[in-house]
């Protein structure tokens, strides 16, 4: 057999049929529902008294977006006007079919896509949807990883398979070692501001090279995430020793059963000689912490730099853009980034607001104090998450710091929590600094969860190395 | 089953910026409704009202604007639909009266989402979006012709096919659109081959069915 890449090794275990148009129907091995996408079409099964062909450990259930974070939350609790009723509905639904649902008051609780990891339900290998733009973020565990639409989900849930047309293939080799109080989130925007939101539009990326193996699950995570952000909606990472460890504390089964499996795991790498249609390398040796400053993320820049002049970047579209932007954000070229007050810090997001996402904030927070003024605010990323980093003392760290200590869910990475932030200019762990996206005229600005912290500390935008030499 | 679209007419919107997010299309808080249909008034509601769910109009956007109030064609840049996977978005633009966009590029999750909807996502050169654009603003009463089957897209009343523009639809998309055919469909005639896979699947990986630990009953 000639060489393969990891997607097309994927690809071929689950083709069942081919379409016009470089299609095939695939097999699709698993499934998480959240609240939304998925609500809408279980109730909608229901209502028609169908059943779904996806058997009941080919789902996992969990309210996310809609779901309250409030530490005194009940099991139906949502901001948004009737969330309450699409939480209950979804879990009304997983009980009626016998799905596995994650109530809030669980450690199997979380953002989709943060919880779902956790709870050893993504494996290397397998084909996975979900309803929401990051199912990509799992596509860290080498499995084939991607988001649909409401309507597709259902069509899953009909089917257990979907027809998908094939990506072109993109590699990101990431070479060099990080510096301190530098991250993969960093790097993510970092090939945002020279690649642009566009990059991968028709690929599915494999990120590769000396530092994507250096860097732990949560980590590798974070850049598939980001790559929703690329314009693909398919990240891989090949599965490693990391990758299986962190897959031997997690996925409930045997010891022997998983070490079968890790055998034919390691097999799920891209051969040597494998072609891709585009490989680009990056070196991350020297960089900075990086923070966006318009309203796509691409907008991004070093912490240590200035805000750009939209008359310097590329075509005619791209400054009327930058100009845009920059009325929105309410800032002018050449003023320096760390100099930006701001309102609000948020960590948070299934992005960042892992174990090691929290615990990179609390090193910077520790024996310091937020800002006068600014409203800070940490949403572990699942209730395990928060459970850990009790158990290690970082609720402390945050709660005597200032910060807000909540509970899981998306919470206001998508203005979830009402319009707290009105106006408002906030530093956020998240993935999106879209217009209105975290509320009515709120100005976000992306960042790594250290930099967020330090920002927080100091009341505007802040290199984290400056509170913090080392690393975490 | 969206129904079918073969030919179109319409008044159309030219809104020419680029990476038009999903956000924008439907805000969260317009995420208020839980059946798939009547998102209509909620499209771009955080542009479109002054007051947000009080509803008062805004009349410097441009949709609420006449003739484009009217609009059954949005003319857009790059990457349109980027953002979340809401399939809501589309819901809300077909609810409004939307049946096709024109984008240089449109992101892929965003795109199938359309196709299920019976929602034509069209891809032109940036040249030719530019073109027409100026074009419908010249005169936004005259309608904007296109028929799937040719790939064509012109203003009403014109012969010359030199102003005539060529749209890129994908033909399997094309094919769905035209007939109203849905990949469910298609998949129903593959039952036994999509089961047979699966168990060769999991019978060859036994800790594919390990799934999501129950949580313990409290004695």
């Amino acid at each position: 057999m000639s060489a393969a890449t990891l997607f097309e090794k994927i690809w071929a275990t689950h083709q069942v049929s081919g379409f016009p148009g470089d299609r095939a129907a695939l097999v699709i091995d698993r499934m998480t529902l959240h609240e939304l996408s998925g609500g809408y079409a279980l109730r909608d099964m229901r209502q028609a008294g169908e059943t779904p062909r996806l058997q009941s450990y080919q789902i996992f259930a969990v309210a996310d977006h809609a779901m309250s974070t409030a530490p005194d939350r009940g099991l139906h609790d949502s901001v948004s006007p009737r969330g309450g009723e699409m939480i209950a509905s979804l879990e009304q639904s997983c009980a009626a079919f016998g799905y596995r649902y994650a109530r809030p008051d669980e450690e199997a609780h979380g953002i989709v896509h943060v919880a779902g990891p956790e709870q050893g339900f993504i494996l290397p290998g397998t084909t996975h949807v979900c309803g929401d733009s990051h199912t990509c973020t799992v596509g860290a565990f080498g499995a084939l990883a991607f988001a649909v639409g409401a309507s597709e989900v259902s069509t899953v849930l009909r089917h257990a398979a979907l027809i998908v047309q094939r990506p072109k293939s993109l590699r990101i080799v990431l070479n060099g070692k990080l510096g301190p109080q530098v991250f993969s989130k960093d790097v993510a925007l970092r090939i945002l501001a020279d690649h642009g939101v566009s990059l991968a539009l028709g690929y599915v990326i494999e990120f590769a090279g000396p530092l994507v193996r250096a860097l732990s699950m949560e980590a590798r995570m974070t850049l598939c995430n980001m790559a929703a952000e690329m314009g693909t909606r398919y990240a891989l990472i090949a599965p490693d020793e990391t990758t299986f460890n962190y897959l031997r504390r997690t996925v409930p089964a045997s010891l022997a059963t998983i070490e079968d499996a890790v055998i034919r795991w390691r097999k799920l790498e891209t051969d040597e000689g494998a072609v891709f249609d585009r490989e680009i390398s990056v070196d991350v040796e020297d960089l900075p912490p990086q923070v966006t400053w318009g309203t796509t993320p691409r907008h991004a820049v070093a912490v240590d730099g200035v805000v750009p002049d939209p008359r310097a970047s590329g075509d005619a579209a791209m400054r009327k853009l930058a100009q845009r932007s920059l009325d929105y954000m309410r800032l002018t070229p050449g003023e320096p980034i760390a100099s930006i007050p701001i309102d609000a810090a948020f960590i948070g997001s299934c992005t960042n607001a892992r174990l090691t996402d929290l615990r990179a904030a609390a090193a910077i927070l520790k024996g310091r104090k937020v800002a006068r003024g600014v409203r800070a605010m940490c949403t572990p990323g699942s209730m395990k998450v928060r459970a850990d980093a009790e158990a290690e003392g970082l609720d402390l760290v945050f709660k005597e710091a200032g910060f807000a200590w909540r509970k899981s869910g998306c919470s206001n990475c998508a203005g979830r929590e009402g319009p707290i932030w009105e106006n408002l200019r906030v530093i956020s762990s998240t993935n999106r600094n879209f217009e209105n996206r975290q509320g009515p005229g709120t100005r976000t600005h992306l960042a790594s969860p250290a930099t967020v912290a330090a920002s927080a500390v100091t009341g505007r935008i802040t290199d984290p190395r400056t509170l913090l030499a080392g690393g975490f | 089953m969206p129904p079918a679209l073969t030919r179109l007419k319409a008044i159309a919107l030219p809104l020419l910026r680029d990476n038009i997010d999903t956000d924008e299309l439907i805000p969260v808080s317009e995420n208020t409704r839980v059946s798939m249909s009547g998102w209509g008034d909620g499209l771009f509601a955080s542009k479109r009202y002054l007051d947000g769910v009080g509803r008062t109009l805004d009349p410097s956007f441009i949709l609420n604007q006449a003739p484009f109030d009217q609009a059954g064609i949005l003319i857009a840049g790059d990457n349109f639909g980027c953002g979340s996977s809401r399939e809501s978005a589309v819901w809300a633009l077909r609810d409004y009266g939307f049946r096709a966009v024109v984008a240089t590029t449109f992101n892929e999750t965003f795109q199938r989402n359309c196709i299920v909807n019976g929602v034509a996502p069209l891809a032109m050169s940036r040249e030719d979006i530019e073109s027409l654009a100026a074009d419908v603003m010249r005169d936004p009463w005259r309608e904007v012709c296109l028929d799937l089957n040719s790939g064509m897209l012109f203003r009403d009343g014109t012969a010359d096919p030199g102003q005539a523009f060529a749209f890129r639809l994908d033909p399997f998309y094309c094919t769905l659109l035209t007939t109203g055919q849905t990949e469910d469909d298609l998949l129903e005639t593959l039952r036994d081959a999509i089961d047979r896979r699966r168990d060769s699947l999991v019978s060859a990986a036994p800790w594919l069915r390990s799934g999501v630990l129950r949580k313990a009953e409290p004695e």
